[in-house]
């Protein structure tokens, strides 16, 4: 199964209409107005896709739309450059992946959405347990494997391109990857589950 | 067994389990993604001063006659400019001029924790917004925060959603001076909404007042926000800047102002940025004290941003469309008027 949104720029044909990339978004992107009007249709295009990959390395929507929101605010910061990288799509989720590291080993963690949770979210959050599994067990592994994982099993990335996204070494790439493994199988496996039938 | 196909799939399921609503402000994005692209250049520029600072001397510069007082601002073919006279007094504006940052409303009574009163002008609505904040640093990112927003008279806000989708509940507050007052929450039972709370307020003459306070951990954000709603001034009120310019045309519209106490990306003790919309360009002004280092030294070439000394401020101007003039043309026109806020003007824009 391939979630919508997946393929990346990069791997598009020449002639793709995708935004910013025509002929004519690329004259558009000489003028303020033109750069603005194709960063906007990116965003509406790949958004979604990008907060897909944001969730699974946050586990919760609205940091999942916050770590977004913070991404494309560096990703419009450095369009003009972005628009000439063949693989933005790759980029961009770079920039995601970054983002949300950089939030967890820094003080600075900023929310865009400064919002707590309500009395009450804790109950609720109880009851959606069983459908959260998975979740849970990537929110328990270290950022660094639960990017890896996400990656490697969400994003098809091969061991060298996800190595080139957290900036570190393909070995490390297996190792991180080997332990996040071993660690989901040993929270997953614990319960007789199927994780598939929990998630439908 | 969680085997690796097993896990393709059920992370593709995971992902596209029932969301809220997607609350991503590309409008936001944009205007924020422009000041960090400046921000970047400027400091490139700072970097690149320190860098090629033994080369100073031996830069070609072009010098341009400049405005104003006796011609204080040079401007150097590199794209950057210089003053000639850093220790002459700065120039009064030569007219009278418009201030982006005027508001109906200021604060009195503030909390310890949050001194530092910064201004906000953002277009979507037109509002110019007061902030009060704690010192932010490494060790105290998340510091309180109060927004204040005074809505123009007659105007009743109503209620919405919050970013997040949620509906915005009205909760009875006590009197504000014995005027009508309530929070703004997603639960009736949490008046401070989680932590993220909204208190509006009339004033003696009907105005509403809106304050947004978070990050204020357990203290008691209720009470605080009663009292500094007691202090707030409903009057109108222009907030001097370190700034001002001539040469923009009078159709330029302010699109984004703010004067942060301190700078959020340096930790200086201000900065200000200017944004002006003129018939399609966007002309965007940065202003922050001159870090030591930099000094009256070398200029570094910035790719689209021409920057200015004067007076122990560095001021940036970067251009984008046609329509308003180069970065190298407008800095001219633009006189700094150093650290201290006494001396700042809210002639900002002179015509």
């Amino acid at each position: 199964m391939t979630a919508p949104g997946r393929t990346e720029r990069g791997s598009t044909e020449p002639g793709s209409t995708e935004p910013g990339r025509t002929e004519s978004g690329r004259e558009a992107a000489f003028t303020e107005s033109g750069r603005e009007a194709a960063f906007t249709e990116y965003v509406a295009a790949k958004g979604p896709w990008l907060r897909k990959v944001a969730f699974l390395l946050c586990q919760d929507w609205h940091r999942a739309d916050d770590l977004v929101q913070n991404s494309i605010i560096k990703l419009y910061a450095r369009w003009p450059q972005a628009e000439q990288i063949a693989n933005l799509d790759g980029y961009a989720r770079k920039v995601v992946v970054n983002t949300f590291l950089a939030e967890q080993r820094s003080p600075w963690w900023h929310r865009v959405v400064l919002r707590q949770e309500h009395p009450g979210t804790a109950q609720l959050a109880v009851d959606l347990d069983a459908a959260l599994d998975l979740a849970d067990a990537l929110a328990a592994l270290p950022p660094r494997q639960r990017a890896a994982i996400v990656l490697r099993y969400y994003c098809d990335l091969s061991v060298e391109d996800a190595a080139e996204v957290l900036s570190c070494s393909p070995g490390t790439i297996k190792s991180q990857t080997s332990r996040g493994l071993d660690a989901l199988r040993r929270k997953l496996d614990v319960r007789p589950v199927n994780v598939k039938e929990q998630l439908s | 067994m969680l085997d690796e196909t097993r896990l393709h799939d059920s992370l593709d399921e995971l992902a596209e389990r029932p969301a809220p609503p997607f609350a991503v402000n590309t409008a936001a994005a944009i205007k924020q993604g422009r000041r960090l692209a400046l921000r970047r250049r400027r400091l490139n520029q700072a970097g690149g001063t320190l860098a090629v600072g033994a080369l100073a001397a031996v830069l070609a510069v072009t010098l341009i006659p400049a405005h104003g007082a006796g011609g204080r601002a040079t401007a150097a073919s590199s794209g950057f400019a210089r003053t000639s006279a850093e220790a002459s007094a700065p120039a009064r504006p030569t007219g009278p001029g418009t201030d982006p940052l005027t508001l109906s409303g200021t604060f009195g009574w503030l909390p310890a924790n949050a001194q530092n009163v910064g201004y906000s002008l953002h277009d979507s609505p037109t509002q110019v917004q007061a902030v009060a904040r704690g010192a932010m640093n490494a060790q105290n990112p998340n510091t309180a925060m109060i927004w204040l927003t005074v809505y123009p008279k007659g105007t009743t806000p109503s209620l919405g959603s919050f970013a997040d989708g949620a509906t915005q509940l009205r909760v009875a507050a006590p009197e504000v001076d014995g005027r009508t007052a309530y929070w703004i929450t997603d639960a009736a039972n949490d008046p401070t909404n989680g932590g993220d709370t909204y208190l509006r307020w009339q004033s003696a003459d009907g105005q509403w007042g809106e304050l947004h306070g978070y990050n204020w951990g357990d203290d008691d954000v209720t009470a605080t926000m009663l009292r500094v709603a007691t202090g707030v001034d409903f009057a109108p009120h222009s907030v001097p800047v370190p700034m001002w310019i001539s040469g923009l045309p009078s159709s330029a519209v302010t699109v984004e102002a703010d004067l942060d106490r301190p700078d959020l990306t340096t930790g200086a003790a201000w900065d200000f940025y200017l944004a002006e919309s003129v018939d399609g360009s966007t002309v965007e002004i940065s202003v922050y004290p001159t870090a030591p280092a930099a000094g009256a030294s070398a200029a570094h070439a910035a790719a689209g941003s021409v920057c200015t000394q004067q007076a122990g401020l560095t001021g940036c101007i970067a251009v984008t469309g046609n329509a308003a003039g180069t970065p190298a043309e407008l800095i001219k026109h633009l006189t700094l008027l150093g650290p201290d806020p006494a001396d700042w003007t809210t002639d900002v824009l002179v015509h």
